[in-house]
Order: structure tokens, then sequence, then C-alpha cells
């Protein structure tokens, strides 16, 4: 069935060529219509509002240009702003294909004699045709003039291409893409330009060929100077603005559109790229194969058109919609965030990340730590927002906001707690003003001092640790790679696993909370701190709650780390081995749950045989939208931050988890609660990444085998 | 003879309220609107104007009456674009698609504004110097869109730059205060400090300027006679008139009559316009708070060629300001006292 489109044109220039027209193609039925914005990205983006339901696409004309130089892009700060109006239906603007099609037309009348570049060729504004340029440098390189410094600054200068120019062309575009494109840029007529206009078209007196398309050469007032008598070269169809083109007395005109496309007088390559789209049913822009494929059948031309097709290159399309991204972020406001969370820098390598920090490469080693004591002196910032993260139970949907403080984990430690806790504060009171309800502290800001209690004093809202969930779900974690393994037997009668399990760091908070929990599934239990009496107090303890585990403690874990089958290890401990990987069974399973890991990359590879998992990170539920590096692959969180989000979405503003204790009876709290809101396990993560089902098998017959021996 | 069917936008205005019982005697009127109280039921900024062209055509209208704009000089720009230049691409677009032969535009003086010639033409448009306002410039482009436009079926446009309305002949009648009706506001503001200048009055404005000042109900019965002149005389291409005054009013008179109709004292009005015209705006719209877009109309207004406008209405349709002075100022008194 013959079906009608709609598409709406919308050029960013000159109303003064507006039409509607209609034609049919491959079947089926286009109306156009198109509007004219004069320079204005606030008009387009109206036109776009206003139109959006009522059209099947929009094709968008005389943009702000995307140029590539040199492998690099520029992109205008206009064409990302008009880029970034939320539509429904495809923005069209036809770059690529425009590349294309004129790379191929150009071939083709060069090969046939109706453009002979050795005789001339002027490009008033050669940044918005970088394609032919390039085209005829590289081939003509003594016969290509450039007028950018006259139509773009003004200056009464023709350009021949000379060696520098390609850096001095970066360094002005640097500026020219913050610069807005108002409707006197390209003719800007200063006095200056006024009075040049002669020396210009003096200049350009032996050039037969002029490239510049319709809509920018009507802007020019000097254009009757540099087109008399020359071949004009332009590459969209439009009748009135021919007649109009045609009044500047050029000796011919040559049109670079194919001619097979020319369904209506006309057309331009945005309503073709969205006339193309529609035909194919389809809202992102063909490929440049399918392109390739419509525009040429020869081979060769297509292979020398796809080294000038640079504005559909993968990284200048990531750029851009990068920066559609950024620019919709600034547009849309973030949403108000319910509850915040603060992370820190876990390694000297974390700042390589922050864009434009990445030269710290180079620096030479020895200056680390020095970079970051100095570092951590800048103010903690706004690292990114979490979004839609909603309930599985109840449907409530909440955004979270991540701040970080600029230090590791070394320099923490050595500075005096009470700047810390200031500095804390201080973000505290900004994310209760934006209005969190809830704060969490990640990683070692829960440990400074006195584990976040004079912070909760301190700050407008609770504040937690989340060290509850983090406990419950490493031993969660535990559970679900030790029953993967299958090497423990469970004794029936008793319930209890015939195992050792030996907790490294069992003083400290996770620690304890991991021996209670592990006292009362295993037979025997381990404990090791560096404080005998402490671990004393603690087996006490222990035994008063499972009188039926057997409770060994001990301040060297090397000792008895052969026995063990389940380790977990708290500690906090800096450039020091707290066991040796050698030492440990075959088949073992640790949980390092200590930040710095205790073990680190070259100990999982000495010992294959055993399973070292980090501890348990959490997926939230809902669509979850993270825009910043936590240094987790996929959609997995640290279990702190997702007891903030879990006490936010239950409505419990409380300080949960405080000071170096972790509640028992909290943690079976709030593993009920993750299940209940859906929240699920992530991914198993070793050393190397995500533990595959295959690598825990692989792991158990090493294990078995090396038993045997 | 049955009356020809003409397709009215902007009828529900200042202007179109006039202008409607006038072409009522004249034309089938259908009045296209969003306010759901007229013949058809469209609005220019959607797509084809929100209309069934296929059921409209049948109508077989012979004059399309665009009159639907924004006129605000303060407006933003992307509202006057939208209202003065898309809209005027759609209502082009259905005039064609209804295959109605003559277009008629409203336009403004102001189009011609910001003109560099002694005497502006209704044809001159002048793109190479700045507009004062959105509100002029996107005049100025939608006259460029009515002159481009491709048509094959509305062969006859015409434009008509209209002068700046005022309050008819009859009752002098206004519904808000805007161009020359400020004098007698920034005056009754500053009238104290009027009275105590023992001498000449200094004020913003030059002696050649004339404001071309035009009852609404003169300009109206303009409106609805172009639209005959359509029918009759069946003119094709783009046309361009002026609908101005043959004379104009001196910038002079303008203030000497709003002082003796304010009834302040005074002792002569000297015209300043050797210093800075921004300064001068500054310095007026700082004392009597008197509107920097509409004194800077005040002062740079150029003479407007009528020539072809006398052509077709006959050389005395337009009455000189003096002719309806009196009533000018009822209606201002009349606005003032019921605000």
């Amino acid at each position: 069935m013959k079906r009608t489109y709609r598409i709406a044109e919308i050029s960013f220039g000159r109303p003064h060529w507006d039409a509607a027209y209609e034609f049919d193609f491959a079947g089926d039925h286009y109306e156009v219509q198109r509007f004219s914005a004069n320079f204005s990205v606030e008009t387009v983006k109206r036109l776009i509002a206003t139109l959006r339901n009522q059209v099947d696409a929009f094709a968008l004309t005389s943009l702000p240009p995307v140029i590539k130089l040199d492998q690099k892009s520029y992109v205008h700060r206009q064409y990302l702003e008009i880029m970034a109006t939320p539509s429904p239906v495809p923005l069209c603007d036809g770059t690529g294909l425009r590349e294309i099609a004129n790379i191929n037309s150009l071939v083709k009348h060069i090969e046939s004699g109706s453009i002979q570049p050795e005789r001339g060729t002027f490009f008033p504004t050669a940044v918005l045709s970088t394609e032919l340029e390039e085209y005829i440098r590289h081939r003509y390189r003594k016969s290509v003039y450039i007028g950018d410094a006259y139509s773009l600054l003004g200056l009464p200068w023709m350009i021949q291409p000379f060696p520098g120019l390609m850096t001095i062309s970066k360094l002005a575009l640097n500026v020219a893409n913050i610069k807005d494109l108002k409707n006197n840029t390209p003719l800007a007529q200063s006095k200056l330009q006024r009075i040049s206009r002669s020396s210009l078209a003096a200049q350009v007196e032996d050039v037969q060929y002029v490239f510049c398309d319709l809509p920018l050469l009507l802007l020019f007032d000097a254009a009757t100077d540099f087109v008399r008598g020359k071949d004009l070269v332009i590459w969209s169809s439009h009748p009135a603005m021919e007649e109009e083109a045609k009044k500047y007395s050029p000796r011919s005109i040559i049109n670079l559109f194919p001619e097979n496309y020319r369904v209506h007088p006309y057309m331009n390559y945005s309503v073709l790229d969205a006339m193309l789209r529609l035909s194919h049913k389809r809202t992102a822009a063909l490929s440049i194969e399918e392109w390739e494929q419509l525009i040429t059948e020869d081979v060769e031309i297509r292979q020398v058109a796809r080294k000038y097709v640079m504005t559909r290159n993968s990284s200048t399309q990531t750029k851009i919609s990068q920066g559609i991204n950024s620019v919709r972020n600034k547009v849309f406001k973030q949403p108000e965030p319910d509850f915040a969370f603060v992370i820190h820098a876990l390694s000297h390598n974390d700042f390589m990340h922050v864009p434009g920090l990445g030269v710290l490469k180079h620096m030479p080693k020895e200056w680390n730590d020095s970079f970051d004591r100095m570092a951590a002196k800048a103010p903690p910032f706004v690292y990114g927002h979490i979004k839609h993260i909603i309930s599985a139970e109840s449907g409530k949907e909440i955004n979270g906001i991540i701040y970080a403080l600029p230090a590791t984990p070394k320099v923490l430690k050595a500075s005096d707690p009470e700047v810390i806790y200031r500095k804390i504060e201080n973000i505290c009171y900004d994310a209760a003003n934006r209005g969190a309800k809830m704060i969490g502290l990640g990683a070692y800001t829960k440990i400074v001092g006195d584990q976040g209690v004079t912070i909760n004093q301190n700050s407008p809202i609770p504040v937690t640790t989340g060290n509850s969930l983090s406990a419950s779900a490493t031993l969660w974690a535990l559970a679900d790679v030790v029953q993967r393994m299958h090497l423990l037997k469970q004794n029936p009668e008793t319930g209890y696993v015939d195992g050792m399990a030996m907790v490294i760091g069992a003083t400290g908070s996770i620690g304890k909370v991991s021996a209670k929990l592990l006292s009362m599934i295993f037979k025997k239990l381990c404990l090791v701190a560096p404080r005998l009496n402490r671990l004393e107090e603690l087996k006490q303890e222990i035994q008063a709650m499972s009188p039926k585990c057997e409770v060994i403690v001990t301040t060297d874990a090397n000792e008895l780390a052969p026995d063990a089958d389940v380790l977990v290890t708290a500690t906090s401990a800096f450039d020091q081995k707290i066991v040796d990987v050698m030492r440990l069974k075959a088949g073992a399973v640790v949980c390092d749950c200590s930040r710095p890991l205790d073990f680190d990359i070259e100990d999982a590879k000495k010992r294959p045989d055993v399973l070292i998992i980090e501890s348990g990170e959490v997926v939230l539920p809902g669509p979850v939208e993270m825009n910043f590096e936590m240094g987790l692959p996929g959609k997995a969180v640290y279990a702190c931050l997702a007891e903030t989000a879990l006490l936010t979405l239950e409505g419990q503003y409380e300080p949960f988890t405080m000071g170096r204790d972790i509640e028992w009876n909290k943690v079976k709290q709030i593993y009920r609660m993750a299940r209940r809101h859906g929240v699920q396990l992530a991914a198993i993560q070793g050393h190397t990444g995500i533990i595959t089902d295959k690598e825990i098998a692989l792991t158990r017959e090493l294990a078995l085998s090396r038993r045997k021996k | 003879m049955t009356k020809p069917r003409i397709l009215v936008t902007g009828g529900t205005g200042f202007l179109g309220k006039r202008v409607l019982p006038l072409l009522r005697e004249k034309f089938e009127v259908d009045v296209l609107s969003r306010s759901g109280k007229t013949e058809v039921q469209g609005d220019l900024c959607q797509w084809n104007a929100g209309l069934d062209l296929d059921a409209l055509r049948a109508k077989n209208y012979s004059v399309f009456l665009h009159m639907a704009g924004l006129y605000d000089l303060t407006a933003a720009k992307v509202d006057c674009y939208q209202h003065n230049i898309s809209a005027m691409g759609t209502a082009l677009k259905v005039a064609e698609a209804l295959h109605i032969p003559f277009f008629v535009n409203t336009s403004t003086v102001a189009a011609g504004i910001n003109s560099n010639l002694g005497v502006v033409r209704p044809h001159d448009l002048n793109f190479a110097k700045p507009f004062p306002d959105a509100y002029s410039e996107s005049k100025a482009h939608g006259e460029q869109v009515l002159h481009n436009w491709p048509v094959e079926y509305t062969t006859g446009r015409i434009n008509l730059r209209l002068g700046v309305l005022v309050g008819d002949t009859k009752t002098g009648a206004i519904e808000r205060i805007d161009g020359p009706y400020h004098a007698a506001e920034a005056f009754n503001k500053i009238r104290a400090v009027v009275e105590s200048i023992p001498t000449s009055l200094p004020l913003p404005g030059n002696e050649k300027t004339r404001l071309p000042l035009v009852p609404v109900d003169k300009c109206a019965e303009a409106i609805v006679k172009f639209c005959e002149w359509a029918v009759q005389t069946k003119p094709q291409g783009y046309q361009s008139f002026h609908v101005t005054p043959n004379q104009g009013l001196a910038i002079r008179d303008l203030y000497t009559s709003a002082l003796k109709s304010q009834a302040i004292p005074h002792k002569g009005v000297v015209l300043v316009d050797k210093i800075s015209e921004a300064l001068i705006l500054k310095i007026s719209s700082f004392i009597a708070r008197f509107p920097e877009e509409e004194l800077h109309y005040l002062m740079n207004f150029p003479v407007y060629d009528t020539t072809a406008t006398r052509e077709i209405l006959g050389e005395t349709w337009c009455p000189e300001f003096f002719q309806y002075e009196q009533k000018f100022w009822s209606g201002y008194e009349a606005y003032v006292s019921n605000r």
C-alpha cells in the first residue's frame, strides 16, 4: 500500500528559501515542508517540539558543521544542542551520505573532464566541505585556494595549503566550535571585509572553479565578485536559489547531487537521508556500505570515497553521541537525588582515569605519593549519578548522587581524621541541600576515625557505613561459590559443614560478623587477629552463640592456613602479606574483603587451584543507569552503596550501621530487605574479572588432582 | 452574483475585528482560528495548519487573507520566528494546496525600519544591517518567504506593510498603549519636571522623521479594498504596498499635541538627535519610562513611499493626524480612565 510520509526540513540558515513540495519514491509518497530557524537553536528546538508528533522524520540542513581534520573531529556546540533535542522520529542531517555522493560525483566529473581542478579551485569556506577540499588538495595541491580567512575571520587573504595550515586550522576550530553561529557569521561584513572585497576577487581572478553550496553562497554579499565568469560547483538542488545564484553570473553551475536521486528539484542530502531511512523503515542512518551500494557501482570510487567519509567514522560518531548526552544532561536537569554516597580514589591509578590527567602515567613513579598527597587537598566533588533504581516490591523509584574524595587510602589513613570529617560533613550538607535524605560512606571514608559516628552527629541527614549489607553480601557470595565448588560436605544430622573456616581480621567489624555467621555453619572456626586479648573476647562470645563449634584463635594466619577450607580476610593492612598464598589448601575458597586486597593478581596466578573472590557486589533492581566509573563490571555496585539505596527505598532514614561493630540482627534485617526489593548478587569477581562456572569447575578439578598427590 | 469566498487568519485581533464586518459585506468569509468559535478550525503552527486540505479545496476560495502573526516588540526571537516566519510558510502551503489564486499578507512598516535609503519602496528589505528587535526581523524574513515561495496556483501575492495602527477615527478606542501613546504616558510621568523647566523642553527625535500613523478603521477599509482589487484586477506575482499616510506626523507635532492634550504647560520643544541614540534611549527609559524599543522606532522611521498605494486607494484614503487628533486623544483618555 502506498504510504504518505511527512518530512519537516528544518534549515538552520535563512528562511528566504522556504518551500513545500511533494514527490514519490519507491512506491511511497513524500510530503516535505521546509522551515528555517535563521541561526537560532531555540527556534530549531521549538520547531522540532511542535512538529515531532506530526511528521515521520526531520531533515536538518545548513547545520553548524561536524569537521574532521587529521584524525580529530570537531563538533560544533550548536550542532550538539540541536541533535540533542528529544524526538521520537529521526533527526537526519545527511552527513556521511554527502561525502560519499560528493566524492563520487566529483571523481566522475574529473574523469569526464567537466571539472579540471588543475585550472584552480576556490573554496570560500573550506571547512564546510572538507571532503572535496581534501580530495582535490591530495591530488592537485597547487591549485587549491581557501577563503576561510576571509569568510570566517574577515581577513582579505587567500590561503593556499602550506605545511602549518593544519595546525592553525585545528587551533582555530577549537575556538570556532564554542562560538555561536550567528546569521552574520559567514558574511561578517566588517568594514575591513567591505574594503577588501575587490582584493579577494582579484586574488581568485585566475581560478576557474568555485566550490560553495547554495545556501552558504547566498549569504556572501561579496559572492558577485568571486563567482562572475567562474564555474560554480554546488551540491544541493533548489531552483529558486539557483536562479538567485545565476544573478552572480557564473559561467556554469555544476551540481554534484546525484542525478538518480534528484527525484524532486528541491532535493538535498538531508531530505535524501530522511527519505532513505523512511523507505528502508529505519530510524537510524543507513550504514556507509548501504549508501555506497545505493550511490555508486564503481568499487574503486567507493574505496577512494571511504577515505573522505570522515564524519561517519566511529570515533566521530562516538564523540557526537557523547556530546549529545552531555548536552542532554545539562538540558534535562539531573533528578533530585534521594540518597548520596561518598567514594574515593582507591589507588593512584584511579587518577589517571580522570579526563586530562592521563599524562600522569608519564610521571616518575617516585612522585606518586607526593602527587596523591597534593591531590587530597582538592575539595570533594560530585562524581556522578545513579538513576532509576526501582524496587521490585513497591515499584518506588529512587536516584542517587555520588561524591568523590580525591584521596587514596594511604593518604586518608595518614591524614588527620578531623580534616576528613569536615570534608565529609560538607558533602553531607551539600547532599541535604540537593534533596538527599540519606548518605552512605564508601570504602575508607567509613574507616576514618570513629567509623562514621562523628560524621553522623554533625550531618543534617542520617549517615550509614553500609557495612551490614557488605557483610551479608560477602557471606552470600561465599556461600554461593562454596556450593558451586562441591568440595565440602554437610553433615545431615548436625547441619554443620565438615571443614574449617578461617577469618583473618576477625576482630574487625566485618570479620566479627563473618565469624559469627561461619560459626553457625562450620564445625571448626579459626580466628586470626593481631591482638590476642580481643580474640579471646570474641571467642567467648561466639562459643556462647554456637556452642557446638570448635573455635581456635591465633595471631599468625600462616600457621593454620593449610587446614582452612574457607578463608575470609577483612583486614586493613598496607604493604604486608597477612598470609602466604602458597600455604593455602588446594581447593580452598578465599573471600578477600580487605581494601586494599590482601591477595593480588600474582597470588591468584600462583595458585590456580584456589578460588579467590573479592567481596560480594550486588546489582540494584530496576533499569539502573550510572554515569560514572566505579571500577566494577556491568551494573554491579558496592554492597555498602546498595545498603544506602535499600534504606532509602524502605524509607528507613536512620544511621543503620555505625561504628566499629556490626549488629548481627541488622545484617539479617538488611539481607531480608535486599531480597525483598529485588537486589541480586552480582557475578562473582576474582582478580581477573568475573568468575564463570567454567573457571569454578576447572579450579575444582585442579584442586582434586592436587589433593590426590 | 455570488460573493467570492475568502479564508482569513488573524480575524480575532485588534485589526481583524475591524476588518471582518467590512469584509463580510463583499465576501463569503471563513475565519481560520484556534478559538473553536470560527468557521474553520486550525493552527498555523501545526503541520498543514491541522486542516483537512482535501475537504477544504472544494470551497473554492478566491483569496487567502493572512493577518495572523505575533505583534510584540519585546517578544522572544523563537516566538516571533514561529508565528511570523514558520506560520507564513504554512499559510502559503495551505493557500497553494487549496488552489487559492490570491494571497494577501499584512506585514508592517517595521520590516523596513533598518533601511539606509532616503525613501523606502515597498519591496525594499535590508538584511545586511541588524534589526532593532526580533519582531521586525521576523516580519522582514516573513516578507521574503512570501516573495520567494514557489507557487503554482497562488500566483498573486500581495504584501501590505501597515503603518502604526492607532485608534479609529470615530471613537479613537484602543486596546493597549503602544507607539505614539507612550508619549502621553511619559509626559504624565514627568509632568512636574516638564512644568518646572524654564526653557524649551529637550526631547528625543529629529525634524525629518515622520510617523506613519494609520487609524485602524481606515486600515481595515484599505485591506478590504486590496482584497477586492485582487479579485477584480487579478494581479500576478509579488506586489507590495505601504499602507501609510501620504505625509505622516512630524515627531515635534506629536509632542506638542500630547502636551496639549494632557494640559501640560511648556515653553516650546527642542528636538535632540545629536547625542548617541543609545544614550537617549537609556535616559528616556530611565526618566520617563518610555520603552526603548518603541522610542527607537519613533526616532528612526524612514520615509515610506506610497505611490503604488495611492493608485489603488486614491489620494485621500488615509486622513492625516490633525484630522482625527481629537478622537485620538479621547480614545486614549477612555483607555486610561478604564484601566
